[in-house]
């Protein structure tokens, strides 16, 4: 396995533990995750937390007899039918999704060419953007995708923001991040990212929707693509 | 802000329920994945779809649909327990995990915000009045409490080591399932905050829920 440099804040982790991140947060910590063993042992140290809510939780009263539901449990035969099913779905993905982030290969169009994919916002600069209404609650869910050494507008946010790297490396005042990186920015937090030289940089950026606070920061900036 | 809990500041007691009774579910889970036996399932349903039935009533107010979700937890039970590795987490944890995902996966759109049965602060409630009886001495627990009763304590009880405002961004998490903006539009306070509370409070659960895994 990869061991990533930059993981996402303790908060965030928790709050994925918890169940409480949005999708599109939630779906990138899914492809964190899958890289990254060190996220892993934490979350499952915080989910060990659901587990003793759950068993201190006021237990509820059953309706329903069990019977129902056993008359649905499969056979042993089934479930292995089942399994066996799983291990051979490989679903197909463009060639820059590394094999950690296959849980983004779903939201992807497949019936489109990758070329017609990305849509160009400014030189050097194109995206894809997840406007699937799961996504509803984060204010934006989107790829980028930047040219070796594009300089990004320097620009704050009004929420917070999470990018995980997917292919290629950039480089900002808080350090560099290559693939599997997240940079887990707080509201306040104002950066500038230049894609390193050799390689496209290919990363999930999550914004986070702002609710009441939308004018408590200042805005520094309104970055050219909507941010 | 609810200032009534500024006394509780100590550490998280490891207030786990009994190992015995926890290893007891554990290896209960992990036979039921080798040997798929129909009343190891039973037992394990009759302990945990109740539980995992309260849970998600948290987040639905309907309970038919609480119930039905609570039925699809088990059944995946059954259908993951070959996947249930006891060395990495209690059943309990596992259990909940998948409870989660159940819900998370139903939320198509926007989070349903649908009305909650239990809040904050009719837990915290509680939790002020234990204080309030450990403060002057401590009694014994009544052997007539009833199980609800007991078991919101224990709720109570593990946010106990947290200050105040720890407990309630824990609970508004795991209980409410609240994002951190969505917190911070509740509480009136800047996301920062709502993270660096949570930051302090996972060092917090980290601590005293490290040993038990
Ligand atoms: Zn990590």
């Amino acid at each position: 396995m990869m061991s990533p440099k930059h993981h996402p804040d303790e908060a965030t982790l928790l709050s994925y533990a918890a169940g409480s991140l949005s999708a599109g947060a939630k779906l990138l910590l899914d492809c964190h995750l899958a890289c990254c063993e060190s996220c892993q042992r934490k979350v499952a140290q915080v989910e060990a937390f659901g587990g003793e809510l759950l068993q201190a939780i006021p237990s509820a009263v059953m309706h329903r007899s069990i019977d129902q539901l056993l008359a649905k449990l499969d056979t042993p035969e089934q479930l292995q039918a089942l399994q066996d099913g799983q291990a051979n779905v490989k679903p197909h993905a463009p060639e820059w999704l590394p094999e950690w982030a296959q849980q983004l290969s779903p939201w992807l169009d497949h019936e489109q060419k990758d070329k017609d994919l990305w849509q160009r916002v400014a030189p050097g600069i194109s995206q894809i953007r997840f406007d699937h209404e799961r996504f509803a609650a984060d204010k934006a869910v989107r790829l980028l995708r930047i040219a070796p050494g594009t300089c990004m507008p320097k620009h704050g946010h009004s929420g917070s923001e999470l990018t995980l790297i997917l292919q290629g490396s950039y480089s900002d005042e808080t350090g560099r991040f290559c693939a599997g990186d997240v940079a887990d920015l707080d509201p306040d937090i104002k950066h500038q990212p230049i894609a390193d030289r050799d390689t496209p940089c290919i990363c999930l950026i999550v914004t986070d929707a702002p609710l009441r606070f939308e004018g408590w920061i200042p805005k520094l900036m309104q970055p050219f693509f909507g941010l | 802000m609810d200032s009534r809990l500024t006394g509780a500041t100590q550490e998280i007691a490891a207030k786990l329920p009994p190992s015995t009774e926890s290893a007891h579910w554990n290896q209960i889970l992990t036979s039921l994945g080798q040997q798929h036996d129909k009343q190891q399932f039973i037992a394990l349903y009759e302990y945990f779809a109740p539980k995992v039935k309260a849970y998600l009533l948290r987040f639905t107010s309907v309970d038919a649909q609480a119930e039905e979700l609570a039925q699809e937890t088990l059944l995946q039970v059954w259908r993951k327990a070959h996947l249930y590795d006891a060395s990495k987490a209690a059943a309990s944890t596992w259990i909940f995990c998948l409870a989660r995902n159940i819900w998370i996966d139903l939320q198509r759109s926007a989070k349903q915000r649908i009305e909650q049965n239990l809040d904050f602060y009719d837990d915290l409630s509680l939790l002020q009045e234990q204080q309030t009886v450990q403060e002057s001495g401590g009694i014994d627990e009544p052997e007539a409490a009833n199980l609800a009763q007991r078991s919101k304590q224990q709720i109570a009880e593990l946010l106990r080591g947290l200050p105040a405002l720890q407990a309630q961004l824990v609970y508004k998490s795991y209980l409410e399932g609240k994002s951190h903006s969505e917190i911070a539009a509740d509480l009136e306070i800047p996301i920062g905050s709502v993270k660096s509370g949570l930051r302090l409070a996972f060092k917090k659960l980290q601590q005293s829920l490290g040993v038990s895994l």
